[in-house]
């Protein structure tokens, strides 16, 4: 197989590389998933846009209201391991541990995740709880911001237009009171790609009993990440006991729309997904089940 | 038994430090001068009549050396495992019967060259009506996949002693269970891989990663007509065999032999990770229907086992997989009555073979898992009702097996008393813990394709070192490191002055192969006996010098002195040059061949004592199950074996370890998926095995016995290892939870709709 080997230093320079080769021109960065379609063939790139050295792309810092800015080609590994991401955002922590193995997080970036889209991953659960915003740049130096829950639009497909590139994913402190927790399902080896991937941000009223607000990420079930909007209205002013989350449950996911994959069945998701919504919720409650 | 110096020790591995530094070379890694390198172009249908090949685009693309059909392969190459069974070609010459099937190959000065070809090779298929179940293919109209076996019963193997119906009829229980295995792959790191070289002279150099160098050598010589003197398999370290290589998948060999030929230069095929799926063959799928019979007291009448193996497209060590089956299943527990009858059946899907404890570890999974639901059906403890229907030392069983060795008691009693096994089951609120076991036996070599044999010859050094000889191969199981501690033992040499010297057809004995758990026993022996007469060699001088009788001495260490004054000693150096160094001058070359003793068993009846020693084993673990989801988690696992004499405790620890995490794979993960004769799975992203993170709690019992006919009183490790990790799982969850899983994987899916349909009648 031949193809254009472009390796860039800086953003311009990509953006730049994009413009020239238009749809052509795909951007490479850990090649974690790019490179296993590229050797069965699936995919036969023309040019590659090689980002991995980018500088200004790989980065993590801290805004002064308490918020995050992470750099596009960051390697899941550098979040994973960094104090600033645990004291600010210990849910990210958790989910890019998750992700794969070691080997492959000291190579995949978060960028080369959300953007391959695929929905048996980890971290854009967690982003779209965290309302993360992603910033993507165009060759005319425009740029703009997605949210979170507007970047995914289908099966293994972004917002991102040919000529885009996602550059920063940013996220703000959770307002007060919130607990996050989030929870990974794999129905065979523990390295699988997740068949459930929950991320949950509860907050309880003063009473510590009723729930304030819940926001409720959702990933491996359904082809597209979503916040689960209905079961997010349902639990507000209710009690966050067992019974009453369920009961929720049992009246919220009446949209639910499961793949069928090598992982599972869209029944068997079907039944056991408000198992791990409560069990997260829970989880982030400091309780266990 | 006196302690020994090296057997029963954990030497470290001989191995270790090149494969440590991954400089260990690997047949995968050999590159040579001017190489050719060779692709396969597969069907896309499961079955399909080429109607044309059209190869002319693909010969002109540059880079391109030669291209390949079923045309241009020699008539007679044809082969397989069992000879009324050969139906294997290098290429398809009629028709495809699987996906993946080779209808053609490329050679060229690239891989990517020859990879390119492929795609312009055009193939006018026709579609053929296609079956991928066995049961159905069985049925009278389903379409025929190779005409010279109408009903697609590549194989049948039916053995039955005593009156079972009688004793179905008169028993004060029945239970029936039936039970479907899955098609676990090898994963091998290394994939199989074939590199030819042919000299002006016509001499063919074969490099091969293989189980089985010598037979290899012996196919291509029969099926290519090449006087075996003429050729030379070569094998180095092999990246993991389990079976895999120790099939009859000799296509790519075939290929790169004919190419090279053709070509007159190196031509290399290996398979790539999804070629290695859909080629090398998985695990048979089988399907069992188990029927026990006990009497009041829970003795067993009889046991019948009605099963249907999965043969693929062609036949490979399908059709053994039919008689293993029988072999093993009347050689653990007495029978009054035995009926076994198998029917393994072409499917048009890649072909099933053999992996580590071949056949035996789907059928032990069913019929393990049938003795739990028998216990549990007329209220006996699982273990009990084992213990009092397994065989001892000494039994001849109902199939004709010679125990000459056995702790399967021991192995029952001492995994036992590792658990709380009558204990309460604790719960964490909807997860619940459950315990379960299952025994298994298995062979050490069977003397299914002739005798079990293994030849060894030693070449002593003038400085007191010694190269051994040997048929065998290292894969990773360790046997260079045991084979050189026997020899280490029986010549009273260091380990380190030994060297196992393998892999070369044109300097080995003939070897059946790293294959059978036979290796460390069987080659083990031969070894030994070649070591103990080049002993004898050195210990006429050494007398003559230490001035003395030759049986007065013993040797150790690097040492041969007086058994009664250990003090009168001399280096084997010492004593090799006192009988080379003079007038008719002796130099220590010995060559031994042995035969294990097992017998052939009977054509008909199948009778007899068909592998020289049995090993046996349990496996006990212990699970939670989650009942809001199904999913199972294995806490752990105790694996008690009797393996005869442990020579290395370490290798056998990681053999242990190895085998029961495979296990765990095959219980709860491991699929070979085929969808309407579509592969689902063939990476290893889709296709998940078990890692680190999967490991549960392992404890490894070793209830040493002694066989008779192993070397210090070995005997066969390897699959053993494995055998039985299903069974105990899938009866750890039914104590858990109630519900029995009679397919293979386990998964939270199947145990969670088990699980709903329980409540459901409840």
């Amino acid at each position: 197989m031949s193809f254009q080997h472009v390796p860039v230093a800086t953003v311009a320079d990509a953006l730049a590389a994009l413009k020239r080769h238009g749809e052509g021109g795909k951007v490479y960065a850990g090649g974690v998933a790019l490179s296993i379609l590229m050797k069965s063939r699936i995919f036969r790139p023309g040019v590659l846009i090689d980002i991995a050295r980018v500088k200004e792309l790989s980065f993590i810092e801290g805004t002064p209201d308490g918020g995050l800015r992470i750099g596009a080609a960051t390697v899941h590994r550098a979040i994973e391991t960094s104090p600033l991401v645990r004291e600010r955002f210990p849910l990210l922590t958790e989910v890019f541990h998750n992700v794969a193995t070691v080997r492959i997080r000291n190579q995949g970036t978060i960028g080369g995740n959300l953007c391959f889209a695929e929905p048996a991953s980890d971290p854009p659960a967690a982003l779209l709880v965290l309302e993360a915003r992603m910033k993507a740049r165009r060759a005319d130096g425009t740029e703009r911001v997605i949210p979170a829950g507007e970047f995914w639009t289908g099966y293994y497909e972004c917002a991102l237009g040919p000529d885009e590139l996602l550059t920063e994913i940013a996220v703000d402190p959770l307002p007060p009171g919130f607990r996050t927790a989030c929870t990974r399902f794999t129905t065979r080896s523990k390295e699988d790609k997740p068949c459930i991937s929950i991320s949950a941000a509860v907050a309880a009223e003063p009473d510590g009993r009723t729930c304030r607000q819940a926001r409720i990420g959702l990933g491996g079930v359904e082809a597209i990440f979503r916040r689960l909007g209905a079961v997010e209205e349902g639990l507000r002013g209710k009690a966050l006991t067992r019974e009453a989350i369920d009961s929720v449950l049992a009246g919220a996911l009446g949209d639910l729309d499961p793949l069928t994959d090598i992982r599972a069945s869209d029944a068997y998701r079907r039944q056991v997904t408000p198992v791990f919504i409560r069990r997260t919720i829970e989880k982030a409650l400091g309780r266990s089940s | 038994m006196a302690e020994l110096a090296y057997v029963g020790k954990s030497v470290p591995r001989v191995d270790a430090p090149e494969k440590v530094m991954g400089r260990a070379m690997y047949t995968l890694d050999l590159l040579l001068p001017k190489m050719l390198h060779g692709k396969l172009k597969a069907s896309p249908l499961p079955h399909a009549r080429i109607v044309r090949i059209d190869t002319a685009r693909a010969a002109r693309l540059p880079g391109v050396k030669l291209v390949l059909t079923g045309k241009d392969m020699p008539a007679d190459c044809v082969w397989g495992v069992v000879p009324s069974c050969y139906d294997q070609r290098p290429l398809c010459t009629d028709k495809a019967r699987f996906v993946g099937d080779s209808v053609a190959a490329v050679v060229a000065t690239s891989e990517d060259i020859a990879q390119e070809a492929l795609d312009l090779i055009e193939v006018e298929y026709e579609e053929l009506p296609a079956v991928f179940d066995p049961r159905e293919a069985m049925r009278p109209g389903a379409p025929v996949i190779h005409d010279r076996w109408p009903n697609n019963i590549a194989f049948t193997k039916h053995m039955e002693f005593g009156e079972v119906d009688k004793m179905f009829a008169a028993a004060h229980h029945v239970s029936e269970l039936s039970t479907a295995s899955s098609r676990q792959a090898h994963c091998s790191f290394e994939t199989h891989v074939s590199i030819a070289e042919w000299s002006p002279s016509g001499y063919l150099t074969v490099y091969n990663s293989t189980q089985c160098p010598s037979l290899s050598s012996q196919y291509f010589s029969k099926c290519l007509k090449i006087p075996e003197a003429q050729i030379r398999v070569v094998t180095n370290y092999v990246g993991g065999g389990f079976g895999g290589k120790a099939t009859s998948k000799f296509n790519i060999d075939f290929l790169s032999i004919i190419a090279a030929k053709k070509t007159g230069l190196p031509v290399k095929f290996y398979y790539t990770r999804e070629e290695e799926f859909l080629l090398a063959t998985h695990r048979t799928k089988q399907f069992h229907t188990i029927r026990i019979a006990t009497d009041k007291e829970g003795l067993l009448l009889a046991r019948e086992v009605r099963m249907v193996v999965e043969n693929g497209g062609y036949s490979d060590y399908g059709p053994v997989v039919g008689g293993i089956t029988a072999h093993m299943g009347g050689s653990l527990y007495h029978f009054k009555a035995y009926r076994h009858h198998a029917d393994v059946v072409y499917t048009n899907v890649p072909p099933g073979g053999a992996m580590r404890g071949v056949g035996n570890a789907g059928y032990t999974f069913g019929t393990e898992s049938a003795m739990d639901q028998h216990a549990r059906e007329v209220g006996m403890d699982p273990a009990e009702f084992r213990m009092r229907n397994l065989v001892k030392r000494g039994d001849t069983t109902i199939i004709g097996a010679k125990i000459s060795s056995c702790g399967a008691r021991e192995c029952l009693e001492e995994a036992v008393k590792r658990v709380s096994w009558k204990g309460p089951r604790p719960s964490r609120g909807p997860r619940k813990r459950g315990l379960g076991l299952a025994m298994a036996v298995h062979f050490t070599g069977a003397r299914a394709m002739g005798p079990e044999t293994a030849g060894a010859f030693i070449k002593m050094n003038k400085d007191g070192t010694v190269q051994v000889l040997s048929g065998t191969i290292e894969m990773g199981n360790g046997s260079d490191t045991t084979l050189s501690q026997i020899c280490a033992e029986a010549l009273g040499v260091r380990v380190e002055d030994v060297k196992i010297v393998n892999g070369d057809t044109s300097v080995n004995p003939y070897g059946w192969g790293v294959r059978g758990s036979r290796t460390t026993t069987i080659d083990g022996m031969a070894t030994r006996l070649a070591s103990l007469e080049a002993r004898g060699m050195l210990f006429k001088g050494a007398a003559e010098l230490l001035e003395c009788d030759a049986a007065d001495l013993d040797a150790r260490d690097g040492k041969i002195f007086v058994k009664s004054s250990p003090e009168r000693q001399i280096t084997h150096q010492q004593a090799y040059m006192k009988i080379y160094d003079r007038p008719g001058s002796e130099a220590v070359y010995t060559a031994v061949s042995y035969d294990s003793p097992s017998e052939s068993p009977d054509p008909v009846t199948g009778y007899g004592n068909w592998s020289a020693a049995y090993s046996f084993g349990v496996k006990l673990a212990e699970v939670e199950v989650d009942t809001e989801t199904g999913a199972v988690e294995v806490l752990r696992i105790v694996s008690a074996n009797d393996v005869g004499t442990v020579v290395n405790p370490a290798g056998a620890q990681g053999q242990l370890d190895g085998g029961a995490l495979m296990g765990v794979g095959y219980a709860l993960m491991e699929d070979f998926q085929v969808e309407g004769g579509q592969p689902v799975n063939p990476n290893w992203l889709d296709y998940k095995f078990p890692t680190t993170q999967d490991m549960p709690e392992l404890e490894a019992v070793l209830v040493e016995t002694e066989n008779p006919s192993g070397p210090y009183g070995a005997k066969g490790l390897g699959e053993m290892v494995q055998l039985a990790t299903e069974p105990a799982i899938a009866n750890a969850i039914c104590d858990a939870v109630g519900v029995r899983i009679p397919t293979l994987p386990i998964t939270p899916e199947k145990v969670l709709n088990a699980l709903r349909e329980k409540e459901g009648k409840a």
